[in-house]
């Protein structure tokens, strides 16, 4: 099969959708025409040769999105590779569309329906300066209401849900996937988990996991830590640095230091007490999940 | 991808849900499922996601699902036909004199119990980068570098990787992620998968069931090799691998695979993995790029294949590279590995570890030579989700390790 040229052209040309990435908190989508000015906050240039990145996912959220976590796990879950067909249902804003459409390539297929007007047009626009609209077929439809249309029944190798009532459309979705096919359903509550687990286990369908991911961003820094002789001379809070230093992770030194070292060492952005293992943050980040997004568990007993 | 299993295949058996085990459908295979064996030949044209279990008198049978709400019916039925091992746990459970006295949730915990002695039940699970990646991490974690499925799912997004995509890999966790990139590319554009040392253990890769035109896509190329190919046309520079010694800098790269040159010790069941007999399956030892094995043309055009076969100059060829060899320093590796991207590729670092990767994340801060660089813990818990009785497992709060990931920039 002969495949359209999606590879990238090495140098930007007219028409390209470019993101100039400014600094490390700033990123803008800009399609380049040789007669405009691109303006940030050094100034009014013409587009010429900037630094060029090359981003895959350049969609202003317009709805709450999936992120990079959810993402990927939709995508790797769902099994899709270059041919497969996907429903989703609704586009949102189009981020995990972008996602879905890169997975299955220019021989595959996402059916996407959106509910709401405008932000079917904001999609729609979206995909068509991506280029992804011989991939991407986006239609306004209740998909709650009306289901998905019949002539796409047994035709889904993977079918998204992004939606208030997931449980309405499950049998609809058991009738457009194929056999041994996979379904993920994305809700931000634990109620709607519930209901859709129960709505699929009646449905026929098997191996239903429910999951929570998070990402957890970190910076790092360097500092200096001090040998602590100067401070203290007791051997006893000379053996507390080493054991300090040993739960750093770093290779334990059994000479205290004289002189002070430069470490990189990373502090937690997000995480209040930076524990590895500890639980997310309630209230700031990306605390979203493939299948639910609860960040605190019900206190139940155990069986 | 294949609906049913063909011979040759590889497939992973789910057993009661409980454990995941690899068996090649070959002639002299076997297939394992509880105590009982049959020929992995057994299982040829069964529809991948059946059930199936093995019958008293050592016979493989596919057996129905049952809908949990409507479970009686269908046992009932198995204990009237006098087979199967649900209708011997509801043999069990209705003389049990203490079964109907039990609460709802006993049980349930009873005819699970009874379950996994009586019967055994195993899915046939299509192996993807999804189910090949927990089949070895619930086998053996530390031979796939700790790399959980979440973090396989990560280093594909940040990387950028889709059909297209020509893809860098090196894999130090013996062909997993070179396969999970061949799968995600589905044959189109090239995935390189560079090691260092004497052999690339890409075993895992051979897990994939790939076809033929994916199988092609995919090459595995020793570092030094690649560095005589970066400003090389291929055909103009044979390949010396007893130059391994003399590459830049003037030290030799340590061999991180040398330690896992075992490979991942996979058995089925008792029988060490055989060899594919089929000389199709067995090109799944994945072609060299090395100009000393060249492809034919008509499967050079088939598979797509870009600047890999062309004799064209390495440097700058590829968009996206995910490294994911914990025992090789994020740094050196940027180091070999960073004049084959592209301007703008997306490249993604795996380690266990947060230290080396916060150690280089300082490091491209000061060289500037990639943006939108990030450092991520990664964070995955699956749920029991029951009406009234929903909470996390309780087994599933391991530290899933870090991932480094940004976008090269043009000097």
């Amino acid at each position: 099969m002969v495949l359209p040229p999606v590879k990238p052209h090495p140098h930007i040309q007219e028409g390209d959708l470019v993101v100039v990435y400014e600094r490390f908190d700033s990123m803008k989508q800009v399609v380049v025409k040789s007669s405009a000015l691109f303006g940030n906050r050094f100034g009014n240039f013409r587009m010429q040769v900037c630094s060029y990145s090359r981003l895959t996912n350049p969609s202003t959220p317009r709805t709450k999105i999936l992120y990079a976590a959810d993402i990927s796990m939709v995508c790797t879950f769902l099994e899709l590779e270059p041919g497969s067909t996907v429903v989703e249902s609704g586009t949102g804003s189009g981020s995990l569309t972008t996602s879905l459409a890169r997975a299955v390539g220019p021989e595959g297929a996402v059916h996407t329906f959106e509910f709401h007007e405008q932000r079917c047009q904001a999609a729609a626009e979206d995909f068509r300066q991506l280029g992804l609209d011989s991939t991407v077929h986006l239609k306004q439809r209740d998909i709650e209401g009306q289901a998905f249309p019949a002539e796409l029944a047994g035709q889904a190798d993977a079918v998204f849900l992004d939606l208030p009532g997931p449980w309405k459309v499950v049998s609809s979705a058991a009738q457009t996937l194929q056999p041994n096919s996979r379904f993920c359903s994305f809700s931000p509550c634990i109620e709607q988990v519930q209901q859709i687990c129960l709505a699929l286990s009646g449905h026929g369908f098997h191996y239903i996991r429910s999951m929570e991911c998070l990402l957890r961003p970190h910076k790092v820094r360097s500092i200096t830590l001090g040998s602590g002789i100067s401070e203290a001379h007791s051997p006893h809070n000379a053996g507390q640095n080493k054991k300090r230093k040993r739960n750093d992770g770093r290779a334990a030194n059994q000479n205290a230091q004289p002189a002070p070292a430069k470490i990189a060492s990373p502090a937690a952005f997000l995480a209040a007490n930076g524990g590895n293992s500890s639980m997310p943050p309630l209230d700031q980040g990306p605390a979203a999940a493939d299948f639910l997004s609860q960040s605190s568990p019900c206190k139940m007993n155990d069986k | 991808m294949s609906t049913s299993v063909r011979e040759g295949d590889f497939v992973i058996l789910d057993v009661n849900g409980e454990k995941l085990s690899f068996v090649q459908v070959t002639p002299k295979g076997k297939a394992r499922i509880g105590k009982g064996f049959v020929p992995a030949t057994a299982l040829v044209g069964l529809p991948y996601g059946c059930l199936v279990e093995i019958l008293e008198h050592g016979e493989l049978q596919q057996v129905a699902r049952c809908v949990p709400e409507q479970a009686e019916a269908p046992i009932a039925e198995l204990r009237s036909s006098g087979q199967g091992g649900q209708a011997i746990v509801a043999a069990l459970a209705s003389n049990s004199a203490t079964y109907a006295s039990k609460t709802e949730f006993s049980q349930e915990k009873y005819r699970r119990k009874k379950s996994r002695k009586y019967c055994v039940q195993a899915t046939l699970v299509q192996p993807t980068a999804r189910s090949i990646c927990e089949g070895l991490f619930a086998k053996a974690p530390m031979k796939i570098g700790h790399l959980r499925v979440d973090a396989l799912a990560l280093l594909l997004s940040f990387a950028d990787i889709g059909p297209h995509s020509q893809a860098l890999v090196w894999d130090g966790v013996g062909g997993l992620v070179t396969g999970a990139v061949g799968e995600r590319m589905g044959g189109h554009g090239d995935v390189c998968s560079v090691y260092t040392g004497r052999n690339g253990n890409q075993d895992s890769t051979r897990l994939f069931n790939f076809p033929d035109h994916v199988r092609k896509s995919i090459h595995t190329c020793q570092l030094v090799e690649m560095q005589h190919r970066l400003d090389t046309p291929a055909a103009q520079q044979p390949v010396n691998t007893s130059q391994a010694e003399q590459l830049p800098n003037g030290h030799g790269i340590p061999d991180p695979d040398a330690a896992q040159s075992d490979g991942i010790a996979m058995e089925v069941d008792g029988a060490p993995m055989p060899m594919p007999s089929n000389n199709t399956r067995a090109a799944a030892e994945v072609a060299p790029i090395t100009s000393s094995k060249p492809q034919p043309a008509d499967a050079r055009r088939q598979s797509g294949t870009g600047c890999l076969n062309k004799g064209q100059p390495l440097r700058s060829s590829f968009t996206s590279c995910i490294i994911a060899a914990p025992a090789v320093s994020p740094g050196a590796a940027w180091h070999w590995l960073r004049p084959f991207l592209a301007p703008s590729a997306s490249f993604a670092i795996f380690s266990p570890h947060m230290q080396p990767l916060a150690e280089f994340m300082q490091t491209l801060q000061h060289t500037k030579e990639a943006v939108a660089v990030q450092l991520h813990d990664i964070w995955w818990r699956e749920y029991q989700v029951l009406p009234f009785r929903t909470h996390p497992e309780m087994n599933a709060a391991e530290p899933g390790g870090y991932v480094l990931a940004g976008i090269k920039i043009g000097s």
